[in-house]
């Protein structure tokens, strides 16, 4: 990695000189062991503190949006598919981004950070140190960028989910009692939302005051409504990147939540690419979409 | 009353003791982190020791994240209102490090200035605050620097400091005393070198402190830190180091000195409640006006505001720094803000406005 680290700095700088963009978002040495923080460049000479490591998990498509002509911004293969997304959402120009794609060899584990060497920390990680994300990464490769950087074999997802694998071995209410229980601990603090980088909304519903949608009150039911919201809210549009589960201070399944969400919508709609010619699954409509979710719901009847 | 030794393997019945008629919360470990809580068993299987500061800090003990204030009957021109008392518990917090210990100082002269709050009065008044020596730091730790004293805790009734194979336990306050008279029965005596071990052992950490970028215990040097946090030849730097801010809050709900709270009313029909609950100066809504205005539109002028608060509306107001240099805001951060680099900026840009 540390060879593409330095045709990123190259290239960056070269962007900058040239006049080509006037800001670089990337990924910069952090203040602590395990942590880089993002970086917004403006000189050429700073395009020496970029850095790219298995720590760069940080989604930078949240930084794109409403930026002056013209940026360039570090992608990995997530973050390119959130730019892709914002694109098809009508949420920025792509002539008006350059994006500096890195090929992804995954990032690791940050929950595990005590575990790791700091060879570990710099070095390609091996499939046993990678993020759960990055195990069912379709993307790892950035197609798409306007330049990739650096080599690495393209990934397959892995052939169980290792999140979901063992919630979905339990009964559909125990699922649920799974949720419910994490949803108590819920602070409400907006970590998820704000860290998502398809999370844009002017006003989300959850902050919204007239009308509140979510009272404010932490208990379940405001809580629940809170985190179902955010999740439905991406439905087919997650790109799965793990910022929304690294940012939760108080450990919440979202990754499984986002995750089954994403299977059900492919399953039910068919899977949507951010470069298919179609609208996205939630702002198109058909007359033959399937209403197994309300169905399912009758069937079930009233809890 | 002399310090007492309490052997380690002791620890637990020593706390079911010491919280007799009390509600024990001890730092806890689960699947949300770390955290103030009770011990889920019997063994204290989930009673954390070996993390320095817990991912949550205690104050909920005196500040719940939500708590109803009025209950209000017949909705129209002129409800009924009646005012909801809490129902506390007398509790007992143990694990309290010294950081938090002037957390909850912090939140007490806060909360009891002017006009002293019911709520936290209440809960505060019911409360034993048992701290524990830090003999190590992690590396997001800088209590030092806000001059947190190590060896005596603030606001404290009784300390534990590990050492060796034991804990020298000291009474604080009287109210401490007296509580420790509930659990005598598993201390034994200490003398001279295990006061000379703990000693010792604070002399370390402080030797493994990074150097204070100022003076904490100068009244002068406050005040001169306090005074560049506004200027307008900062506002770049504050738009540089908030660039990356996403705004989420964590920064400010993880801290236990942070008070801000919103209250609302909600209820279906005839009964409604108001409450209220934490609420965050990085939220969009938090500062916004009827009117429209927003006095901090940006989000750096945000995060000016919650450091500002720290390092000098505080100093303005209570001659002290609201920092305790706990570390949280730092770990917690999904895009790495750091208060310490603030601080180091700030404090060089006071001693250049001191020399002439």
């Amino acid at each position: 990695m540390e060879e593409t680290q330095q045709q990123l700095r190259e290239t960056a700088k070269r962007l900058l000189a040239e006049g080509q963009v006037n800001l670089v978002i990337g990924w910069r040495e952090g203040t602590m062991r395990g942590r880089v923080q993002p970086a917004f460049l403006t000189q050429p000479d700073e395009a020496q503190q970029l850095v790219w490591s298995p720590l760069c998990n940080l989604n930078l498509a949240k930084y794109v949006r409403g930026l002056p002509p013209r940026a360039a911004v570090v992608v990995k293969g997530c973050d390119l598919r959130a730019v892709q997304v914002l694109l098809r959402e009508h949420q920025l120009k792509r002539e008006d981004l350059y994006c500096i794609g890195v090929a992804c060899p995954g990032m690791v584990d940050v929950s595990r950070l005590d575990e790791l060497t700091d060879d570990q920390l710099r070095s390609q990680p091996a499939d046993e140190l990678l993020d759960p994300h990055c195990l069912m990464c379709e993307a790892n490769i950035p197609d798409g960028a306007d330049v990739i950087l650096g080599e690495v074999p393209r990934r397959q997802p892995a052939a169980q989910d290792p999140t979901l694998a063992p919630l979905l071995a339990r009964a559909p209410e125990q699922r649920l009692g799974h949720f419910v229980q994490a949803w108590e601990r819920c602070l409400r603090c907006s970590a998820c939302i704000k860290s998502c980088p398809l999370c844009y909304c002017t006003t989300c519903f959850a902050e919204q005051i007239k009308p509140q949608w979510v009272p404010r009150r932490v208990r379940i039911q405001e809580n629940q409504m809170f985190q179902l919201g955010r999740a439905m809210h991406l439905a087919g549009r997650c790109v799965g990147c793990g910022d929304c589960q690294r940012a939760c201070p108080v450990n919440l399944p979202l990754r499984a939540l986002n995750a089954r969400i994403a299977a059900d919508i492919a399953e039910l709609f068919g899977r949507w690419e951010p470069t298919d010619e179609e609208l996205p699954t939630f702002l198109r409509y058909e007359q033959d979409d399937t209403e197994a979710a309300i169905e399912g719901a009758v069937k079930a009847g009233p809890r | 009353m002399q310090p007492a030794l309490l052997p380690k393997e002791r620890l637990l019945p020593f706390l079911r003791d010491l919280a007799t008629g009390r509600r024990l919360i001890v730092p806890v470990r689960d699947e949300r982190g770390t955290r103030f809580g009770a011990l889920p068993d019997e063994a204290g299987a989930a009673l954390v020791l070996d993390v320095v500061n817990t991912d949550e800090s205690p104050k909920e003990a005196v500040f719940p994240q939500w708590e109803p204030l009025f209950d209000l009957r017949d909705l129209g021109v002129a409800p009924e209102v009646e005012p909801v008392a809490p129902e506390v518990q007398p509790w007992l917090l143990f694990g309290v490090r010294p950081c938090d210990c002037r957390a909850l100082v912090l939140l007490a002269q806060l909360f009891e200035a002017d006009t002293p709050d019911p709520y936290h009065s209440i809960r505060r008044r019911a409360g034993i605050i048992v701290a524990l020596t830090c003999v190590q730091s992690s590396p997001t730790c800088f209590c030092t620097w806000m001059g947190v004293p190590l060896d005596r805790p603030e606001g404290a009734d009784i300390l534990l400091t590990p050492l060796d194979d034991a804990y020298l336990v000291e009474a604080l306050t009287e109210q401490g005393q007296k509580q420790l008279a509930a659990a005598a029965g598993h201390l034994q005596e200490a003398d001279d070198k295990h006061l000379q071990a703990k000693q010792a052992a604070l002399e370390a950490l402080r030797a493994a402190q990074p150097a204070p970028p100022f003076d904490a215990s100068d009244e002068a040097s406050l005040h001169s830190l306090a005074e560049v946090v506004m200027p307008e030849e900062q506002e770049p730097f504050w738009q540089a180091i908030a660039r990356a801010c996403i705004g989420c809050g964590v920064c400010t709900l993880g801290c236990p000195t942070c008070t801000c709270f919103d209250v609302n009313d909600d209820g279906i029909g005839e009964h409604a409640e108001r409450y209220r609950c934490w609420d965050s100066c990085q939220f969009k809504f938090y500062a916004l006006e009827a009117s429209g205005h927003d006095p901090r539109p940006e989000q750096w002028e945000r995060q000016r505001n919650r450091i500002g608060h720290k390092l000098s509306f505080s100093v303005d107001r209570f001659g002290q720094l609201t920092c305790v240099g706990c570390g949280r805001c730092v770990r917690q951060c999904p895009v790495n803000i750091d208060i310490r680099e603030a601080i180091r900026h700030l404090a060089t840009a006071a001693s250049r406005a001191k020399t002439p």
